[in-house]
């Protein structure tokens, strides 16, 4: 299994992440490891298999129509990085 | 004379400690004490809180002691247990996994993008110990957002396995383990995705069970890959699980897929003999791989069952090879899409002087995660990308389907399916930790359970080098009470339970 340079770039700009040049061999010799282990899946033979969605006796639940307040916004902002009157804020997007 | 009688706190303690030897009392036991007043909830609390102190030091199993807030809610319980009507476990301390949401106080995930979050609400799991009275004494240490099987991915350090202090404690929940093994509390809580509370339990000589896919409600606790994660107990007993479970097990309307079924009663069952009860022993898991120590402790485990009257037979499950191909699609993939939450503008670590919002997404991500967190996000938005869906995603979603399939098969025929918990016992830190594949393969016993959603549990049954082997029971779908019964006949009948590592 092998994924070009290419590739990685690609994937680490589509997962956000960063990846140094001097990093890069690594990081693509271990995904290439992995990818080699979940090669063997190929060797499954599925054609007369469906998915099931579940095996215990869930059913998808809807909530009632009602409003409940779980935790108050204050609280929720006191966790953040930084906000300004009410709002997350963000690096400048519109100049 | 009974302590009660004496004066002078410190004296008190050091004599009541004595008599009690209240690290080693079963959770039954203690509850039995604190009900008699043979001892207070804040002495039992504040014998905890200073066995962590002394022995965490070395084991580095703890991230978080609650100090004043325990000895507090140590005092509301003693008031509760005086009038008599303080509902079962109350005054009982535990430990939980730093993946749950506490109220006021760190909840890491082992994570520097966590490092300093402080979570708004309580997981039902804590809301329900803490409704029962129980003190939560602290957060365990584990690996970065439960990704690994050795505890060196936390950000927080690695964990030291107090049977060799040179060894892992394995992981995810490889703190709650080690804090077992080393009775630093008598209780604490964990989470299993692909085998991370059974894993560690069995390398610490310790009790843990993953229930049936959801019975623990998974809401406040940090999500990696959410059709597999689910909570469950890690202790010193299957009897001590069996309570503890009852307590953590609930129907949670916050966690949509929360079985909304009554609870199998856990504990009953367990002082039932298991004369008659058809167990299974899958021959892939007594194959190539094996460490034949840790096999020979299990095949010793099992003729102790046959001797309580089980009848032994062997099965298969011929798609076990597929659990690790498939589970490293499947949770990778769930774990891209949950960890895109974490960017740096709602909650968590920010990058220092962003310039723009890719740089404030990107820089985040990458100073925030650690590198196996990374490696698994990439995995799983390969696993995902266009072109490749089919390949793997479904492909897996397929192998799963027949792993359940051979379950299923199996057990038309047995009750319960036993095997070895993990292949070999601790190895020392840093040999694997280079490699990811072979890192990986330490759940390979343990994964299938996970993608099938089955319950399954890990007790101690032996030592192999003076290191603590695991037996791994599997049940059916709520099938916990026969598990917990078939490992509280086994602990009846042998000692591997109270083997305790020497320094502690």
């Amino acid at each position: 299994m092998s994924i070009s340079f290419e590739e990685i770039r690609k994937l680490a700009r589509l997962s956000k992440l960063q990846i140094s040049t001097e990093n890069e061999c690594l990081v693509k010799e271990r995904l290439e490891n992995v990818l080699a282990l979940v090669d063997q899946l190929q060797e499954a033979e599925t054609k007369n298999t469906h998915v099931e969605s579940s095996r215990t006796d869930y059913s998808q639940r809807l909530r009632s129509d009602k409003e409940v307040r779980a935790v108050n916004r204050i609280e929720l902002q006191d966790c953040a990085p930084e906000i300004s009157e009410g709002f997350y804020k963000v690096p400048r997007i519109i100049d | 004379m009974h302590p009660k009688s004496l004066k002078g706190s410190i004296k008190y303690q050091e004599l009541s400690i004595k008599t009690f030897n209240m690290k080693e009392l079963s959770i039954s036991a203690l509850n039995q004490s604190l009900k008699n007043k043979d001892f207070t909830s804040v002495e039992l609390t504040e014998y905890f809180l200073k066995r962590i102190k002394k022995y965490n030091k070395d084991l580095n199993a703890v991230i978080t002691s609650f100090d004043e807030k325990a000895l507090n809610s140590a005092k509301l319980a003693d008031e509760k247990i005086a009038t008599g009507a303080a509902p079962d476990l109350c005054g009982i301390p535990i430990l939980h996994k730093d993946i749950f949401c506490t109220k006021g106080e760190l909840t890491t995930c082992g994570s520097k993008m966590l490092a300093n979050f402080v979570s708004p609400y309580n997981a039902t799991v804590v809301e329900n110990f803490e409704k029962s009275g129980l003190i939560s004494l602290g957060k365990t240490n584990m690996d970065e957002f439960a990704m690994g099987s050795s505890n060196e991915t936390s950000y927080f350090g690695v964990v030291k396995n107090p049977w060799a202090l040179d060894c892992v404690p394995g992981g995810s929940s490889g703190g709650s383990a080690a804090a077992i093994a080393a009775r630093l509390a008598p209780a604490a809580t964990a989470t299993d995705t692909g085998g991370s509370i059974r894993q560690p339990a069995a390398l610490c000589g310790v009790t843990g069970i993953k229930p049936t896919y959801g019975s623990v409600s998974r809401w406040g606790m940090i999500a990696f890959a959410s059709s597999l994660d689910q909570g469950g107990p890690i202790a010193k007993t299957s009897e001590d699980c069996a309570m503890l479970l009852k307590c953590m097990a609930s129907f949670d309307h916050k966690d949509s897929t929360s079985i909304e079924n009554k609870r199998p009663d856990y504990v009953s069952k367990l002082y039932q003999p298991i004369d008659g009860l058809k167990i299974g022993l899958p021959k892939e898991y007594f194959s190539e791989g094996l460490h034949p120590g840790t096999q020979k402790a299990v095949e010793n485990a099992i003729e102790v069952l046959k001797g309580l009257g089980a009848k032994i037979t062997e099965v298969s499950l011929p798609n076990s090879k597929l659990s690790v191909p498939a589970y490293y699609v499947i949770a990778p993939a769930e774990a891209s899409a949950n960890l895109s939450r974490y960017d740096g503008v709602k909650y968590g670590y920010r990058c220092k002087n962003p310039v723009d919002l890719e740089d404030l997404y990107v820089r985040t991500r990458s100073e925030g995660f650690g590198e196996e967190v990374q490696r698994r996000i990439m995995i799983g938005t390969y696993c995902l990308s266009s072109g490749y869906y089919d390949a793997y995603y479904k492909k897996a979603q397929l192998a799963k389907e027949l792993i359940i399939q051979d379950f299923q098969t199996a057990f038309s025929d047995v009750d319960l399916i036993i095997g070895p918990t993990c292949p070999s016992p601790a190895f020392q830190h840093g040999t694997k930790s280079d490699n990811p594949v072979e890192m990986y393969l330490e759940d390979v016993y343990t994964i299938a359970v996970n993608l099938a959603g089955l319950p399954g549990m890990s007790i101690p049954c032996g030592l192999v080098s003076k290191k603590p082997v695991g037996m791994q029971i599997i049940g059916n779908y709520l099938e916990e009470p026969a598990m917990l019964q078939v490992a509280h006949q086994f602990q009846n009948v042998t000692d591997w339970h109270k083997a305790v590592p020497g320094n502690f």
